[in-house]
């Protein structure tokens, strides 16, 4: 389930993986969230009252820093800082999602569960009574009208939007004020599930003081009137984007400063590398934020972060895992602490599962990867266990298939979590030999029974021919991948496959990135590894489609089945996830694509004398429920 | 880089005079002591590990992180279960060889270039001169990221670059040297009777400036190693299992709050020690080159 | 004098052009384009083909390094693909950061490496001349990484005396107003140049001591320091003042490290950032910005070795 949201290929694709809070299963909230869960660190200290103020200082993960406020932003600005820890604790999503692996928050979010009518083409979302921004203007369906104005005629412009997925399936909406709901007419059925956790997500009420097209000119995007709406909304997503456009002035831009989330803006330190946010007096919400400043810092470098963090002055920071001792399998953290004076937090896993990209488009590999035995000796080769201990020094976990293996979730068949290609160099070579090919004792296998029935190579494969000599770019950047394509490397050798690893910058690497058909000379790569899968926020629902269906926009392997091509609108569609399951299961039988284990996200140390703190996997930062202790 | 005069040799003493700068150069303790240690340093590298075997290839984590002393490790291991020791060998073959090579490569062109821009003159000579300073405006290293991030960094790619940002100096002292003996009589008298610029040039122009050259080539060596030590921290350099000083010091300071001391200690001083000791030839080089101008 | 001035200034913005133009080709030789990796990998064509008309990236080279110089010539350097910044913006609150550093560096090294190269050139070949010599080679041969990270190891973590980090403010007051987390970047940075400096200033002090003029002072009784400082230094400043202009690409260098390591924001990880995520304009405007400081920086030495020793002025230095 590599998602819609992909953060931009650079430095932040180098490795850094984003965090947020608690691995630890955090209840439901319902009224409260106070306490949040107890972080289950290595606290040495007793817990003290709990004291209101205090000032936490954050490191977050090298990479881009912050450089966009404007939740309605083009891709190359979605990154970790500024989605996740700026502007959802500015501006609250209509729905809010936290938990392990995510649960919808719904004393957190903005409107009541939606509900699904008439055959799940209508979903009514009923908003929530009282909630105010905070320059007093209260919660009401034109704040959604706003939204969706901007999204319907600017939705190319909207990182989020894929084509063929809302608001393209949205037929019309109505407004009821008197009820304060918003009803979205869709024009086919939908799964709830997927709807409700891959595309509403993508809702933010805007305050009507942004429906502006110049300063001080009020406009009527916000109207229920889709043709004024037409009419209205491009001329305002200018101006935003145009007031968006200069960081300098996000601090002290009257417009960023309505905000109906705990925190509001008030130091942007030139550059983005730091910003200071503040509690927002006016907000609806609980728990309070009870801290008084939140200061979050946008690391340089691993290193850097890692000697402030040793030299006392953060309150969370994270250690690079290249500094960390080795973690034992099966354990949550590392044998000893590598930060004395701090609370060590369990390891967390981040929602995704993780892959190699094989071509089925490409001239030479294409015909070799159109049969199912050689993917299944290829997946026999990864030694994922290896790859763990060895490369991801224990920071890691084995995954089989195309659903995130941890947090433990319901998506993960049986099936996947049986791993029905774990490791063996014996059935590697059996299912080669089994099928028409020779193995020599070195070199390259040749096919020595070609044709097309049961135990020949298959079709478009000749006599004597050899194995061709594949490819495999892999990102630069940490010496754990190219361990593990080593490894691979080694393992594919012993049965006569012969890959040849290339080191690629991620920028050449997204160059690759693209459907392609045979005669295109984009299609020449074969074997693509990312190194570390992008962790999803804002689309938990693992539907897969994303990457194997037709056509889909992720669909890079140009992989196509007719046989489960039929079930991903069933996905979409139908309730329940026995379409689903039978397409997960499918993919993981066939081999679908090279899975490989997923490494963890982040080693959180938090300064003992803060309470609250818990890494998320969906990254979700949630500082209103931090606060410090007196010890 | 360095200031030197010009010298004025005629044709038959510029060999007596390369003797001599030799000569001087042994004089020189530091330079001899230099020598030396190139030379204990090359027997480590090169012959170093036909007697002493270990695998630089294959990681063996159950021997990571190992103290010096601990399972026969005399240098202990590193994180991912390499032994220091046979490392240090292994990694120091890859510094020298692209090091050595480059500022070779960076030497030839460099002369070649200079030689020419000094000799012949005129719109030659200020374009080529133009170009040189421009490129030696450049930050070597901004260039050398740029290219990193299109090429895929192998010894041969790396020695090119690296060549290719080095030889400016050379070439601005080989024109010096070229300019300074144009003028000579001998000089003038062949240029006239029709002896071709390449004959002139190679048989008198660069032996001329040969302890220009030597000198600035030792040095260069001790830069290559230097900027080599940067990439791979900066993470652009050759990719493990290749071993390299470089990439064993970085990694080795990634666990410097862990107590890992012989990780950094031992690359950094080879690092140190091989800098250090091109250093010491090219001061050398550099005084005996300017003592043999002196006696003159 | 004057036509001296105008003549490095010409030639100085000959190498600008040349400095540029080479980097402008280099960047836009790059496979790929900077399209797929701005926008990441789920853009699609429609999207991307949008990006390269916005950015003029489907023109022939030689057009777009025109309307580069061109918007250049006005200030403008463009949008930064990636930090939603103007590129002039982002240079402009970058640059007087790494130019403090810079500058400290080199005042530092100064400071510290021309008195030592005198002392070295007065006992020569003596033991102090030995040991310094062996000294600043082995400070010149530290990796930056290395003394830095190990410099913040033992002062911020060991022994808790100075900053993890470099000066976090952003206006040149901020910075200056927070002298003891500037102590170890400056010399971090600084070092290497300090080993340099002292390396040239006792070559050509020596040089001067064996020069006639010393020695007829000499004769008419003058005392040794007296004949250091106001003879030879002046002189011998001259060669060294040269060496300067050319230590400043070479110091820029070493800040792309140094601001690695100690969490400075200035150019050089500008630059660095810029690289990894293919933002062209960034990266051309860094090479732009830091080769005018380069020929600027090398102007003012010239000047300043016109000034220490008059025969350069009338006559030109053998460019």
């Amino acid at each position: 389930m590599t998602g819609p949201l992909s953060v931009i290929t650079g430095p932040r694709a180098r490795g850094r993986r984003r965090a947020g809070l608690g691995a630890c299963a955090i209840v439901v909230a319902t009224v409260t969230a106070l306490a949040g869960c107890s972080n289950s660190g290595t606290s040495s200290v007793a817990n003290g009252p709990a004291v209101s103020g205090g000032t936490v200082t954050m490191a977050l993960p090298a990479g881009a820093p912050f450089n966009y406020i404007f939740p309605f932003e083009s891709p190359q600005y979605v990154t970790g800082p500024n989605v996740t820890d700026l502007q959802m604790l500015m501006y609250r999503p209509l729905y809010w999602w936290d938990g392990s692996p995510y649960q919808l928050n719904l004393a957190k979010s903005l409107a009541a569960k939606p509900v699904f009518e008439d055959n799940n083409t209508t979903v009514v979302l009923t908003l929530k009574k009282n909630w105010k921004f905070s320059d007093g203007e209260q919660l009401s369906p034109a704040n959604i009208a706003l939204f969706l104005g901007l999204l319907l005629s600017e939705r190319t412009n909207f990182w989020f939007y894929l084509p063929g997925a809302f608001p393209d399936t949205l037929a019309s909406v109505s407004y009821d004020n008197s009820q304060d709901s918003v009803t979205l007419h869709l024009k086919t059925s939908v799964n709830p599930t997927w709807f409700m956790e891959n595309q509403l997500t993508m809702i933010t009420p805007f305050p009507t003081a942004w429906d502006l097209s110049g300063p001080g000119k009020k406009s009527d995007c916000e109207s229920e009137n889709p043709s004024v709406q037409a009419k209205d909304c491009p001329a305002v997503y200018k101006y935003l984007t145009a007031q968006a456009a200069d960081t300098a002035s996000y601090a002290t831009n009257p417009l960023w400063q309505v905000v109906d989330g705990p925190f509001h803006l008030t130091q942007f330190q030139s550059g983005g590398w730091s910003v200071t946010l503040e509690p927002n007096p006016h907000y609806s919400g609980s728990p309070k934020p009870r801290i008084a400043k939140l200061v979050m810092d946008v690391a340089t470098s691993d290193a850097s972060e890692y000697s402030l963090l040793q030299s006392g002055s953060l309150t969370i920071g994270y250690v690079p895992f290249n500094s960390a001792p080795v973690k034992p399998a099966g354990s949550t953290a590392p044998p000893s602490n590598p930060v004395p004076g701090y609370d060590l937090q369990p390891v967390t896993a981040g929602w995704s599962y993780n892959d190699m990209f094989w071509n089925y488009n490409n001239p030479q590999l294409g015909p070799l990867l159109h049969q199912l035995y050689f993917r299944q000796a290829m997946q026999s080769l990864v030694d994922q266990q290896s790859d763990i201990e060895t490369a991801l020094r224990g920071y890691g976990y084995a995954d089989y298939g195309p659903n995130p293996p941890l947090p433990a979730n319901m998506y993960e068949t049986a099936y996947e979590k049986s791993a029905p290609y774990s490791f063996s160099l014996q059935r590697a070579r059996q299912y080669l030999t089994s099928n028409g090919w020779k193995i020599p004792a070195s070199g390259r296998a040749t096919c020595i029974r070609p044709g097309t029935s049961a135990g020949d190579c298959g079709s478009g494969i000749a006599t004597g021919e050899q194995m061709p000599a594949l490819t495999l770019n892999y990102a630069t950047g940490s010496e754990a991948w190219t361990l593990e394509v080593s490894n691979l490397q080694s393992a594919a050798s012993r049965v006569g496959i012969d890959i040849t690893p290339v080191a690629t910058t991620s920028g050449n690497l997204a160059a690759y990135f693209a459907p392609c058909t045979a005669s295109q000379s984009e299609c020449k790569w074969q074997m693509i590894y990312l190194g570390t899968p992008e962790t999803d926020f804002l689309t938990f629902y693992p539907e897969t489609g994303i990457v194997f269906r037709e056509g889909a926009v992720f669909n890079v392997s140009n992989y196509l089945n007719p046989t489960i091509q039929s079930l991903f609108s069933q996905v979409y569609t139908q309730p329940g996830n026995t379409a689903l399951d039978t397409i997960d299961n499918y993919l993981t039988k066939t081999a679908a694509l090279l899975w490989m284990p997923v490494p963890d996200t982040s080693l959180y140390e938090v300064n003992p004398k803060l309470k609250g703190f818990t890494p998320s996997p969906i990254l979700v930062l949630e500082p209103e429920n931090w606060y410090f202790v007196k010890l | 880089m360095i200031s030197v005069t010009s010298s004025r040799v005629p044709d038959t003493e510029e060999t007596a005079a390369s003797w001599r700068m030799g000569a001087l150069f042994a004089e020189n303790v530091l330079a001899m002591v230099g020598v030396v240690l190139l030379a204990a340093v090359v027997l480590f590298c090169f012959v170093g590990p036909m007697f002493y075997h270990t695998d630089q290839i294959h990681t063996n984590f159950p021997q990571a992180d190992l103290a010096p002393g601990a399972a026969g490790h005399l240098l202990g291991t590193d994180q991912s279960g390499y032994d220091v020791l046979g490392r240090l060998m292994v990694g120091g073959q890859t510094s020298l060889i692209i090091g050595v090579c480059a500022a070779i490569l960076a030497a030839v062109v460099g002369s070649i270039v200079g030689a020419f821009a000094g000799f012949v003159g005129g719109a030659l000579d200020t374009v080529l001169m133009r170009l040189v300073d421009g490129f030696i405006a450049i930050p070597q290293l901004l260039v050398v990221i740029v290219l990193a991030t299109i090429v895929v960094p192998t010894r041969l790619t790396l020695i090119l670059v690296i060549a290719s940002l080095s030889w400016f100096t050379t070439a601005r002292l080989v024109r010096g040297e070229a300019l300074a003996i144009r003028n000579l009589e001998y000089i003038e008298a062949a240029r006239m009777v029709g002896s071709p610029w390449i004959r002139t040039i190679s048989r008198h122009v660069i032996p001329n400036a040969v302890g220009v050259i030597v000198v600035s080539a030792a040095f260069q060596v001790a830069d290559a190693i230097l900027l080599l030590a940067s990439l791979d921290f900066l993470g652009l350099g050759i990719p493990p299992p290749a071993a390299s000083w470089g990439g064993m010091l970085s990694t080795g300071l990634q666990y410097v709050y862990s107590g890992y001391w012989w990780m950094i200690v031992f690359p950094g001083a080879m690092i140190l020690l091989t800098v250090m000791t091109f250093s010491f030839i090219g001061d050398g080089l550099r005084d005996a080159l300017e003592s043999r101008l002196r006696e003159r | 004098m004057t036509i001296f001035l105008i003549r490095r200034c010409l030639h100085g913005l000959v190498v600008l052009l040349i400095v540029t133009a080479f980097v402008f080709s280099l960047l836009h030789a790059l496979p790929g384009g900077p399209a797929r990796a701005i926008l990441g990998p789920k853009a699609n064509p429609t999207e991307i083909a949008a990006f390269e008309r916005a950015n003029n990236l489907n023109k022939p080279l030689l057009e777009q390094y025109f309307l580069w110089l061109g918007r250049a010539l006005h200030g403008n350097l463009g949008q930064s693909y990636n930090q939603n910044q103007s590129v002039a913006s982002l240079i402009a609150q970058r640059l007087p950061k790494t130019l403090m550093l810079t500058v400290l560096a080199l005042a530092v090294s100064l400071i510290v490496g021309l008195p030592v190269g005198m002392l070295q050139a007065v006992r020569r070949n003596g033991a102090t001349d030995r040991v310094l010599s062996v000294t600043a080679l082995a400070a010149y041969s530290a990796p930056i990484f290395l003394t830095g990270i190990l410099g913040i190891w033992l002062f911020a973590v060991r022994w808790r005396v100075l900053p993890a980090q470099a000066p976090q403010g952003t206006s040149a007051l901020q910075i200056l107003a927070d002298p003891k987390a500037l102590v170890l970047p400056v010399l971090c940075l600084g070092l290497g140049s300090m080993a340099a400096f002292s390396r040239y200033m006792r070559s050509s002090t020596s040089e001067n001591l064996v020069q006639d003029y010393v020695r007829l002072a000499r004769a008419k009784g003058a005392g040794q320091a007296r004949i250091l400082y106001r003879h030879v230094a002046r002189n011998a400043l001259g060669p060294v003042a040269t060496q300067v202009g050319l230590f400043l690409p070479i110091l820029f260098a070493g800040t792309v490290i140094t601001e690695a390591v100690f969490n400075y924001p200035g150019m050089g990880l500008l630059f660095w950032t810029a690289a990894g995520a293919r933002d062209y304009p960034t990266e051309l405007g860094v090479v732009l910005v830091v080769g005018v400081a380069t020929v600027v920086g090398s102007l003012l030495a010239d000047i300043a070795y016109g000034v220490l020793d008059p025969r350069i002025r009338q006559f030109g230095r053998e460019s």
